[in-house]
């Protein structure tokens, strides 16, 4: 589980990269926890896409727990339709 | 109609000034009785997305000139300016649509967000980079 505070935005963003890269090669399902996150921006959203094809690619899991304001964000960019989004780390699929 | 006030403020061109100026904006927002709601994430999104945008531009153009980030705000709305030095960007007639959803797809996502999450948004030509306005209305637009 990768749990991200604050905000990612471009000056963010490449520390949440790496964290979830770390996390991905060690683990054959991840879960990104955003609920106590307050804002993911465009840069954002694209290194979670980045990371949901990184797993899925190596036949893992990948899913992202998210509170309202954040799943706003990504349905706007519609990746709820190509991501497993879930209110609570207890709705994640089991490993 | 006039605003009730306007903020300006120049940033360097830093990603970690990206959320000196989504607060600058969100603060002059406050100020003007916008409430901590649904509607103010908006606007920070916007301001990102612009300033991103921006930042951007100049990287491109190997550009590091302070950008101007202006905030007008109305009774009923913000506008928000964000004017960069990178010469050369040729600013879309409007902002692009949204990309179908793909997992081969981690970009793209900045403009038409600026666009979703804006009432209006255009890019201005300036002599010596671009010029981005957006305007947000403090109650979304009726669906």
């Amino acid at each position: 589980m990768v749990h991200v505070l604050g905000e990612i935005d471009l000056a963010t963003a490449p520390q949440y990269r790496s964290e979830l890269i770390a996390a991905a090669s060690a683990s054959t399902a991840l879960a990104i926890d955003l609920t106590d996150c307050d804002l993911i921006d465009s840069v954002g959203l694209g290194v979670t896409v980045g990371g949901a094809r990184r797993m899925w690619g190596a036949g893992g899991q990948f899913a992202v727990v998210t509170n309202d304001r954040i799943r706003r964000t990504f349905e706007r960019c519609r990746l709820d339709e190509i991501l497993d989004l879930v209110d609570a780390p207890e709705a994640l699929p089991a490993a | 109609m006039i605003p009730t006030h306007t903020t300006e403020l120049d940033i360097p061109a830093e990603s970690r000034f990206v959320a000196t100026a989504r607060n600058f904006v969100a603060d002059a927002a406050r100020h003007g009785g916008w409430m901590d709601d649904q509607r103010l994430d908006d606007l920070r999104l916007v301001v990102s997305e612009t300033v991103t945008n921006a930042l951007h531009a100049q990287a491109t153009s190997s550009v590091d000139e302070l950008i101007h980030v202006v905030a007008a705000v109305y009774a009923d709305r913000i506008e928000i300016e964000v004017t960069d030095s990178a010469g050369g960007f040729e600013p879309p007639d409007e902002a692009p649509a949204l990309p179908e959803p793909d997992l081969r797809r981690e970009g793209g996502f900045g403009l038409p967000l600026i666009e979703a999450l804006s009432d209006e948004a255009s890019f201005t030509r300036t002599p010596s980079g671009t010029r981005v306005r957006v305007v947000v209305f403090r109650d979304p637009p009726a669906a």
